[in-house]
């Protein structure tokens, strides 16, 4: 049975939160004058014979400290600078119908201000997503043949007019204050080579996207956090690129993107390699000397995998990303290595206890998932970059064509 | 590496209101790392390192990361909390002991000749001097009284003031401090509930400069950083069998205050303990009589003093050593209070064991630095029970005579 999804503000709390019939648990999005401050997974456990719980149990010290921070940058007012033009850029293969309705979840922001929206058709099969953005005169339309991601994002990048190009995954939408947010921490940060944000559940109706959320989701956190080259207190930094966000909803400037030399083709390919690409983004935009700000408020829900064999095969493919990006790394930024050798260790060791965590009922993701995630890591150490890096190759000369963008070495 | 104190040196000090104006963070030349102290209210309310590779923050940014490191502290403690003090309507004494450090003593003695309001009395007391340095630096300040006491020993010296002190609180300080406005004032705001027997309040960093200052600040804590208020009583001391009460952590002897009556009531500070003698902790076992004698104690971080902590490396090791050495002492005087085993444990047992471990932790990671601090408290803490054979044939702390001296016969 599935959960139902609830949104509350702090200043206007019902006395008891209830499921509905029919809903097993609920994920509450919390709200403080409309800003997100938290996120809240209640199973079945916590509603004790139908009746619902006191919405103040939800509100603990996370919660307070992200309304404190809100708050007391809402009070310090506005940056002075402005922000600079954005394109939201939307890459997809086939999935029309998810594309129109990120596109309908972006409509009413274009009352905040005019921005330019690309959309990056993969390869699609057929021609409705060509129609569902003829339907907007706003959305401008590409075709990208060459099948991947990542190349995709790279049309984006030499499409796009804005000073930033906002990534968003063709399975989320906008929350309202998306825009603002984005907006907001790209003033704020002038400095900055990427701003990310928060990845809530679009829906939690089935056991796959309950357990996904239960794990941690994509979740990061709901206080702003500013990351520079360097952090004091972390002697994996930055390697373990995951805590910077994700892929789903990412922003980054456009010209620093071109002196990287674009996003890297061989990662995000989909199968058999269809990760890592935001993770070797993030650290890249880092390891140039630019600033990652992850802002809560620029927030999308996500539609998770339906079913426990996709989520399954989602848990191999994080593994294989995250190691390729990281057998990547080691080899084209030597300065690392050793930082990128711990994070190795680290990360076998992270999984072993999960499993241990498992072992005891303290880890909500079953073991054959976690030990998919590890055979997915043993994979991605063992050559799969390089396979991959063959298989764009060959990609591109059936293409027969040169791009301007080569994947970065 | 990037979590390695001495790395830091030269450490930037940078203090930022909540309430702005801000300007950028930036690292002065010269300056590996910067260590922001945010305030609210002119009180305290999160610190932050950032390295060189972080900066500079434009001044954009800078409301959102001081909200962020703020924020768990303004979350955590009441608006009232943050007000600034009422004027005491209390009579209050300083008392600063020093030994042969006229330099330090005119720069502490000019910082509290700043101070609104100004104390009633300030004492100073030269401890066992090699020369008139000291009585000339004191006569340079009209209305400082000058005392001197021959027997060496901060635990002598801070007696001397307290018999000299006519005030009905005694605040004590050491000559190298500098001392904010609002000293007296929030030091002694707390002394409005008459419960309250004692005030310790936060020591900052007056600067980072050296690595050493920044091995004692960043590596051993420096002498605290909590930055929320507490209250200390009686339930303090209630710990289970093994473990002693933390009493060090009530404070430090470089920010406090008592009543003058609570001298006569559980005498003064033991002159077996303390720079000079054993080592230190002359503070702690005063706390821990304070409240075994069922008083109350405040830490109240809105009062801060600045600590010039030591430069020098070799300085460093020798305090380290008279720390570990004194603490233990200090186990064996308040074993002989309360005879609970707790005591004996903790110096025979849990902190050669800590040390060691860090030790170990220090030689794996190839941490100099670290081994070179952990090395003379490991060593201070194996000599200290030789020690306390051979103080504890001396005589405890006095009392205070009840009358005030301008009163007595």
């Amino acid at each position: 049975m599935g959960y139902g999804l609830r949104t509350l503000d702090l200043c206007d709390l019902p006395p008891r939160v209830t499921p509905d019939p029919g809903e097993s648990g609920l994920g509450v999005i919390l709200r403080d004058r409309g800003r997100i401050v938290g996120f809240k997974l209640i199973d079945e456990k916590a509603f004790a014979a139908g009746e619902g719980i006191e919405p103040a149990r939800l509100i603990d010290r996370e919660v307070r400290e992200a309304v404190t921070i809100r708050r007391l940058r809402d009070e310090m007012g506005a940056p002075a600078a402005s922000a600079p033009s954005i394109t939201v850029a939307i890459c997809s293969k086939d999935r029309w119908d998810w594309v129109d309705r990120l596109l309908t979840s972006l409509g009413p922001l274009r009352m905040e201000g005019e921005f330019d929206v690309v959309v990056i058709d993969n390869a699609s099969s057929d021609d409705r997503m060509r129609e569902v953005c003829g339907k907007r005169d706003w959305v401008r339309y590409f075709h990208e043949p060459l099948v991947g991601l990542n190349f995709a994002r790279n049309r984006a990048i030499r499409e796009a007019r804005g000073e930033v190009v906002a990534f968003l995954d063709d399975d989320v939408i906008v929350d309202s204050d998306w825009l603002k947010g984005l907006r907001r921490a790209w003033a704020e940060n002038p400095d900055a080579g990427c701003v990310t944000g928060l990845v809530l559940p679009m829906a939690l109706e089935t056991e796959a996207q309950i357990l996904f959320e239960a794990g941690g989701g994509f979740r990061r956190g709901f206080r702003p956090i500013r990351y520079g080259a360097e952090r004091y207190g972390d002697q994996l930094y930055p390697c373990g690129a995951g805590r910077f966000g994700a892929g789903a909803n990412m922003s980054l400037r456009r010209d620093l993107v071109r002196r990287l030399g674009g996003f890297d083709e061989a990662l995000d390919t989909g199968r058999p390699l269809p990760g890592g690409g935001d993770l070797d983004i993030f650290y890249r935009v880092l390891r140039a000397g630019a600033t990652l700000v992850y802002e809560p408020q620029a927030a999308v829900y996500h539609e998770h995998r339906r079913d426990m064999a996709v989520l399954r095969r989602q848990y191999y493919t994080w593994g294989v990303g995250f190691m390729a990006f990281v057998a990547k790394s080691m080899a084209s930024d030597p300065a690392m290595r050793g930082r990128f050798r711990s994070t190795i260790r680290w990360w076998f060791r992270y999984q072993a206890r999960r499993l241990k965590a498992r072992a005891r009922g303290r880890e909500p993701i079953p073991a054959p998932m976690i030990l998919g995630e590890i055979w997915g890591g043993v994979v991605g150490l063992c050559g799969e970059y390089g396979r991959s890096k063959r298989r764009i190759a060959r990609i591109r000369a059936a293409a027969g064509q040169g791009r301007e963008y080569g994947a970065a070495a | 590496m990037t979590s390695r104190p001495a790395t830091l040196a030269p450490c930037g000090l940078r203090h930022v209101d909540l309430a702005g104006p801000f300007a950028p963070i930036a690292a002065a030349p010269g300056e590996r790392s910067v260590y922001a102290v945010v305030w609210k209210d002119g009180r305290p309310a999160g610190f932050r390192i950032l390295l060189k590779a972080e900066l500079p923050v434009p001044a954009e940014a800078v409301p959102p990361l001081v909200a962020d490191t703020a924020g768990p502290t303004v979350a955590s403690e009441n608006e009232a909390a943050f007000a600034a003090p009422p004027s005491p309507d209390m009579a209050v004494s300083v008392v600063i002991c020093t030994r042969d450090r006229p330099g330090d003593l005119t720069r502490c003695l000019a910082s509290l000749a700043r101070c609104t309001p100004p104390p009633a009395e300030v004492i100073v007391v030269d401890n066992a001097p090699r020369g008139q340095a000291t009585a000339q630096a004191v006569r340079a300040f009209p209305g400082v009284r000058y005392v001197a006491e021959d027997r060496p020993g901060l635990s002598h010296a801070r007696n001397a003031g307290a018999r000299a002190a006519t005030g009905e609180i005694i605040a004590f300080t050491d000559d190298d401090v500098e001392l904010p406005e609002d000293w007296i004032a929030r030091l002694s705001a707390p002394f409005a509930d008459a419960e309250v027997a004692c005030v310790t309040g936060l020591v900052l960093p007056a600067s980072l400069a050296s690595d050493a200052a920044c091995l004692f600040e960043f590596e051993i804590g420096g002498f605290g950083k909590m930055l929320l208020r507490r209250r200390f009583d009686g339930s303090f001391l209630r710990t289970s069998w093994w473990r002693p009460p933390d009493v060090w952590k009530m404070g430090a002897g470089a920010n406090m205050a008592m009543r003058r009556a609570v001298f006569t009531e559980v005498g003064l500070f033991d002159p077996r303990l303390g720079a000079g003698a054993s080592g230190c902790s002359e503070d702690s076992e005063f706390w821990f009589r304070l409240l075994r004698a069922g008083h109350v104690c405040l830490y109240d971080p809105a009062a801060v003093v600045f600590h010039h902590h030591r430069g020098d490396r070799a300085g460093l090791v020798r305090q380290l050593r008279a720390y570990a050495r004194g603490h233990v002492v200090a186990l064996f005087v308040q074993f002989a209070q309360d005879r609970r085993p707790a005591h004996l444990i903790r110096a025979f047992a849990i902190m050669p064991w800590y040390y060691l471990r860090l030790a170990v932790r220090a030689l794996r990671q190839r941490d100099r630095d670290l081994l070179a601090i952990v090395r003379p408290q490991f060593l201070g803490c194996l000599e200290g029970p030789f020690h306390a054979l051979a103080w504890l044939r001396r005589d405890g702390p006095p009392r205070l005579d009840p009358q005030p001296p301008g009163e007595r016969p």
